[in-house]
């Protein structure tokens, strides 16, 4: 592409028709001007038809407007156009001056056509490099920007669809306990409250041909994670209903699933418990859960029931004990998830932080256990929001069922 | 009208039963407060507001000429004592009870709830005209690291609870990018563990025995609850109790 429009500001006019002859021969388009204000009244004049010369070449040494001026109001008008520079002596002072003025190169006086030729040339080619990087760079942020703003779409689609799966979870986490007041092999009541919409403290039971089945589990944390796994606790519980599966063999299927199905990782601690209302014997397994009481009403006893397990969720090689044991019309059993034994108070004088512990939901229990099932949870509830002066800091829950 | 004295952790108010006063006893208590290293106002500029409306709305009635006597009491690092009194005929406080209700639209009791949920014990005189509140203006456990021996020893100044998993968790994990495999855990200061905390020590042990070789992890100074609590869940298999 040899149509590149030179503008050349010359006032000897030897000068200018040879080196327009030089290079007209090239295939450049040359337009010429005798001095510096004939230039700069050039430029402004293209400047408004957007068809910007390619190249100014300039002499030093000129009348009205010298090249030094010219290319300093060049520049002062915003204007962006490649110099070449005749510098027909060699003053280092102005050389440095053109340089910071940003002069693209120097011809000597007198030239040759050739290096005129070639040093046109480099700094066309020169131009058209930087402007090939430019548009290089700017293509490149377009592109980024695009990817940013499609980031920000997908962000924004996965959030508001977030939003949606946690209004879901929210409801399904409330969904999951769909516990009745009766209609149970056995009477139950109980008292739960999440700490924040979603929890997870669990608890569900079933019938079964012999009696039921019941699970306590308690998945840390409030967040859907946490949700997560109590859907999945829910239906293993339901499908292990219909097998009958014992409790060691639920738990182990279950530590299983968890571990490969889980979003996170999260500690579940639970108890399950299979009554036969027929042999009328309890067998119950534990995943570190806080520790179930046992009420036998014939010698009027609370006791705890002691199981080892392993947490779920957690470790691939798990094992859990299985505890059998009798048990009688009357008699009660009292799960809770470990927000109970955690209330706590802080005494205002001194500072120091009371927690109930086992030992004190045990004494809360003991001393209501005179009371119908119903009374006695109700009780029992009441105290222990009293006790952690209605400051909770975790999910609590707190089921108790009576032998019919 | 108003009046102000202050002494050595002890600030005094007393004022008329108007609401433009809050807010000057506010920023004069933001004063006093920067004397103390708390975050934020730790909830005592919340409290306090609650108790001086409450005092000025319901105590005197909006009686200008009733006075409101307003004492702070820094009492050790954290802990504040405010005691708020008014002329009023005091309230049945007995009645009450501090239980947030769910329903977003009851409004009843929500200040002195709010107060309750925000502070440690809250007390009242028996006519029920004065109300002591003690707050512990940050609660949350801080965790002391340091080198020894080899061994990186983490303290807790507090509990492990729900509230402080997510720093202990990122805390926990940015330690297995480190060079140690010795990590003992100094329970002094530890009374409660809860689930949520236990499982962030099931979740290191699990990678660090994964990515550490001759990992080493104990526990000191543990009570024997906390002892109970990793014995119950098997933990102490993995960390060594001492």
């Amino acid at each position: 592409m040899q149509n590149e429009h030179i503008l050349i500001a010359e006032d000897d006019i030897g000068m200018k028709t040879s080196l327009k002859f030089i290079l007209e021969d090239e295939g450049y388009k040359i337009t010429d001007v005798s001095n510096g204000k004939a230039a700069f009244e050039k430029i402004q004049a293209v400047c408004q038809t957007d068809k910007m010369f390619d190249l100014l070449i300039t002499d030093i040494q000129m009348p009205e407007l010298n090249g030094i001026q010219l290319i300093k109001s060049i520049s002062q008008a915003g204007i962006d156009l490649p110099v070449i520079v005749f510098s027909g002596y060699g003053d280092k002072q102005t050389l440095i001056e053109l340089i910071r003025l940003g002069c693209d190169d120097f011809l000597p006086k007198p030239f040759e056509p050739d290096e005129v030729i070639q040093k046109v040339r480099d700094v066309l080619d020169k131009v058209y490099a930087n402007k090939a990087i430019e548009e290089k760079k700017y293509s490149e942020l377009i592109k980024q920007n695009i990817n940013l703003a499609r980031e920000i779409d997908s962000y924004k689609r996965s959030f508001s669809s977030l939003r949606k799966e946690l209004d879901t979870a929210i409801i399904t986490y409330k969904d999951l306990f769909c516990l009745r007041d009766e209609g149970y092999a056995v009477s139950i009541a109980y008292r739960i409250q999440e700490l924040r919409d979603l929890g997870g403290d669990f608890i569900d039971i079933r019938n079964t041909n012999n009696g039921c089945d019941v699970i306590i589990a308690d998945v840390a944390g409030h967040d859907m994670a946490a949700s997560y796994h109590t859907v999945m606790i829910k239906s293993f519980f339901d499908e292990n209903c219909r097998t009958q599966k014992d409790g060691n063999t639920f738990f182990q299927l279950l530590n299983h699933s968890l571990l490969e199905n889980g979003k996170n990782e999260r500690m579940v601690t639970g108890i399950f418990l299979r009554l036969d209302l027929q042999r009328l014997q309890a067998e119950a397994v534990s995943a570190a859960h806080p520790q179930m009481l046992f009420f036998d009403s014939q010698r009027h006893l609370l006791r705890q029931i002691d199981i080892s397990g392993n947490v779920l969720g957690m470790f691939k090689h798990v094992d859990f004990d299985t505890i059998k044991f009798p048990i009688n019309s009357g008699d009660r059993l009292i799960m809770y998830s470990d927000g109970i034994p955690n209330a706590c108070y802080v005494d205002g004088l001194t500072g120091k932080k009371y927690t109930l512990k086992a030992s004190g939901v045990y004494n809360i229990l003991d001393a209501s256990m005179h009371l119908s099932l119903h009374d006695m949870i109700a009780k029992a509830w009441d105290e222990i929001e009293r006790f952690s002066r209605f400051k909770q800091t975790d999910d609590m829950l707190l089921f108790a069922l009576e032998i019919p | 009208m108003i009046t102000i004295f202050q002494d050595d952790d002890y600030i005094e108010f007393k004022f008329s039963s108007e609401i433009k006063m809050v807010n000057k006893i506010i920023k004069e208590t933001r004063n006093f407060l920067e004397n103390y290293t708390i975050e934020e106002d730790g909830n005592i500029v919340l409290i306090l507001r609650e108790l001086i409306n409450n005092a000025i709305e319901h105590g005197n009635k909006k009686s200008k000429e009733l006075i409101v006597s307003v004492s702070i009491t820094h009492l050790s690092n954290q802990r504040f004592k405010i005691v708020v009194e008014d002329e009023g005929d005091g309230f049945d406080y007995a009645r009450m009870n501090f239980r947030v209700s769910n329903d977003p639209s009851q409004i009843r009791n929500r200040g002195l709830s709010l107060i309750n949920s925000f502070s440690d014990e809250v007390v009242f005189n028996e006519t029920g005209n004065m109300i002591t509140v003690f707050v512990t203006a940050n609660q949350k456990t801080q965790f002391y690291i340091e080198e020894n021996n080899g061994w990186k020893i983490i303290k807790p100044s507090g509990d492990i609870t729900a509230e402080e998993a997510e720093s202990f968790r990122s805390m926990m994990l940015n330690f297995l990018d480190q060079s140690n495999n010795k990590f003992r855990f100094d329970f002094s200061c530890v009374n409660d563990v809860d689930s949520m905390g236990l499982s962030i020590f099931v979740i290191f042990s699990n990678i660090a025995l994964k990515k550490i070789e001759d990992v080493e992890l104990e526990i000191v100074h543990a009570t024997q609850d906390i002892v109970h609590l990793f014995q119950m869940t098997r933990l102490n298999r993995i960390y060594k109790i001492k």
